[in-house]
């Protein structure tokens, strides 16, 4: 156990010697990757460090983190509570998957940033607006799971509890329901994976004057490539965060599942 | 043994991929790539494309490629993907400042920017749009800064509006949907707006300031190798500016086609002379100064740029005395 962490760490300080060398060597330019031997790319750590250190003195940053976080929980909660019952709905009774499974299966290889205009539309320029947005990432990976783990149910577990006299409620909250948690359950840590990856699409049309997602194109299109990295950091290492959390979560939850 | 022969598919690809890349620096200039925006700004680029008239004047080929605003195109200008860029002049400082190796040697036009109020609103001055929210195209656009100065120079804060940056096409679908009170934006947006009556035009830019709008920038690289192409390119510009005023219905065709514009568009906008064109770079100088202290000012960038820095003259000046 002990020379594992000694790896994770081995590796995140090799990922950061061979950055600094490329950006002090400038490497990439001599390779004639990047033309230009004047622009700061990619940016130094130390000019990295400094960015953070800026933008969370000027509360640049700190009031982003919070506003992302605002627009992603928007979207999460939004996409729970859809997509959990509509996957119940459509794994539990044929009629309903027939009718909601081809509106489903056509809306979901749309991708976000599609999303945009109707977002605006209907939302206006709103955080429920950049909600939508990763709620639209979000929602198709919990439905999806969801569903699976309703039809995957044991059958045999069923017909158990039919002999037992359940009616099709009990049969439903009793059995379906515990059986497809550990899916529901992988679907809503998918979903975050995803709603988080929507945040740049969910919040570069203007919503709000902060956001992750805005400050990463603004930054970019000023060319100030130390803080378009300082805030892909913080973005991944969020996202990191998020699922760990969950992680442990998810494994407290269902910790009486025997698994490997 | 697959291993091995990976490894030399690999050392075989590589050797050729930067093998030709120093045959490619060896040889003459084969081909100018030029980068443009779908603005009415820009029609002298498409005049010139259209006609032949880059290729015929300098023997060599041209390509173009369309960029949706000014930062991913100076991004391309940085990659070594661009030779010419027409581009607003506020993104054409910032990466200038930023470390790109180019210069502006013509203006591509004046002003030809409008601020649009949806259609109920009663405007009666700048000072009508505090608190409103007025969407422009995102820092440094050209707009932004035209906005900001017009803004203080009435003593009012910009910080006093609420302002949001976005595309153009975001602008059109946000003031129809009352998202937004209005918005500032380049031609054609301003013309689009009132003629599908989702706006009205209340200031031309021209009436904020007297300011530059978008230039030719020709990167170092370019100018090193071939001055003398760069004296044709400028050259053929300045003839595509003068065909704008007077031939104005072969520019529309040509802009309806590039632009993929109803011509009539392309008509109320030219006719109303909100953008002005005209090539002399010297011109400009003193509203680019502006723009430079504006950014300054915003933190965009960190120095003062001086004229010798963002300009080159004299291909303008050769230009205009070659016959």
């Amino acid at each position: 156990m002990k020379s594992f962490k000694i790896e994770k760490f081995l590796g995140i300080g090799l990922f950061i010697i061979i950055w600094e060398f490329a950006a002090r060597s400038k490497i990439l330019f001599f390779l004639g990757i990047v033309k230009m031997e004047g622009l700061a790319f990619p940016p130094t750590l130390s000019a990295v460090a400094e960015a953070f250190y800026q933008d969370i003195l000027n509360g640049t940053m700190t009031l982003s983190i919070g506003y992302s976080i605002l627009h992603m929980l928007i979207g999460l909660i939004g996409a729970v509570l859809l997509g959990i019952p509509l996957g119940v709905l459509t794994g539990w009774s044929r009629r309903a998957e027939y009718i909601i499974d081809p509106i489903i299966q056509i809306l979901r290889p749309i991708p976000p940033l599609a999303w945009i205009p109707i977002a605006i539309m209907m939302l206006g320029l709103t955080h429920q607006a950049a909600g939508f947005i990763i709620f639209i990432g979000a929602f198709f990976p919990i439905l999806v799971n969801t569903y699976s783990g309703v039809r995957g149910t044991d059958m045999r577990l069923v017909e158990m509890a039919k002999t037992l006299g359940a009616n099709d409620t009990q049969i439903l909250t009793k059995v379906v329901l515990p059986y497809s948690t550990p899916l529901m359950t992988a679907g809503v840590r998918i979903s975050m994976g995803v709603g988080w990856m929507c945040v740049v699409a969910a919040e570069m049309f203007g919503v709000s004057k902060y956001g992750l997602g805005w400050m990463i194109p603004y930054y970019s299109n000023i060319f100030m490539y130390n803080y378009v990295f300082a805030y892909m950091l913080i973005l991944g290492l969020i996202g990191y965060a998020m699922d760990t959390i969950f992680k442990l979560f998810e494994s407290w939850k269902l910790r009486w599942r025997e698994t490997i | 043994m697959n291993k091995i022969k990976l490894v030399f598919a690999i050392l075989i690809v590589g050797a050729l991929f930067f093998g030709l890349g120093c045959v490619e620096k060896s040889t003459k200039i084969k081909e100018v790539r030029v980068g443009y925006q779908p603005s009415t700004h820009h029609i002298a680029e498409f005049i010139s494309m259209q006609k032949g008239w880059f290729t015929q004047e300098t023997g060599i080929p041209f390509t173009d490629k369309e960029f949706i605003g000014g930062a991913p195109e100076m991004e391309a200008m940085m990659a070594g993907e661009l030779d010419i860029a027409y581009v607003g002049a506020t993104p054409a400082l910032n990466a200038i400042a930023k470390g790109l190796e180019a210069k502006i040697v013509a203006s591509a036009n004046n002003e030809g920017s409008a601020l649009v109020m949806r259609n109920d609103f009663n405007y009666t001055g700048p000072r009508d749009l505090i608190g409103k929210k007025i969407a422009t195209l995102p820092r440094p656009s050209i707009q932004d800064t035209v906005l900001r100065v017009w803004l203080l120079n009435n003593s009012i804060k910009p910080e006093e509006l609420d302002i949001k940056f976005m595309s153009g096409a975001e602008m059109l679908t946000s003031l129809s949907s009352g998202a937004i009170d209005g918005f500032i934006s380049p031609e054609p947006g301003p013309t689009q707006a009132e003629m599908k009556g989702i706006g009205k035009i209340v200031v031309n830019s021209s009436d904020m300031w007297m300011h530059p709008c978008c230039v030719v920038v020709v990167s170092d690289k370019l100018i090193k190798e071939d001055p003398d192409l760069v004296k044709n390119i400028v050259k053929t510009h300045i003839k595509a500016m003068k065909y704008i005023d007077t031939n104005e219905n072969e520019t529309i065709n040509i802009s309806s086609n590039k632009l993929k514009l109803a011509p009539e568009i392309l008509k109320t906008s030219l006719e109303s002379g909100r953008t002005k064109y005209d090539a002399d770079p010297r011109k400009i100088e003193s509203g680019i100064k502006r723009f430079s202290d504006d950014l300054l000012e915003l933190k965009i960038i960190s120095k003062e740029m001086n004229t010798s820095e963002l300009f080159d003259f004299t291909f303008y000046d050769q230009a205009i005395k070659s016959p």
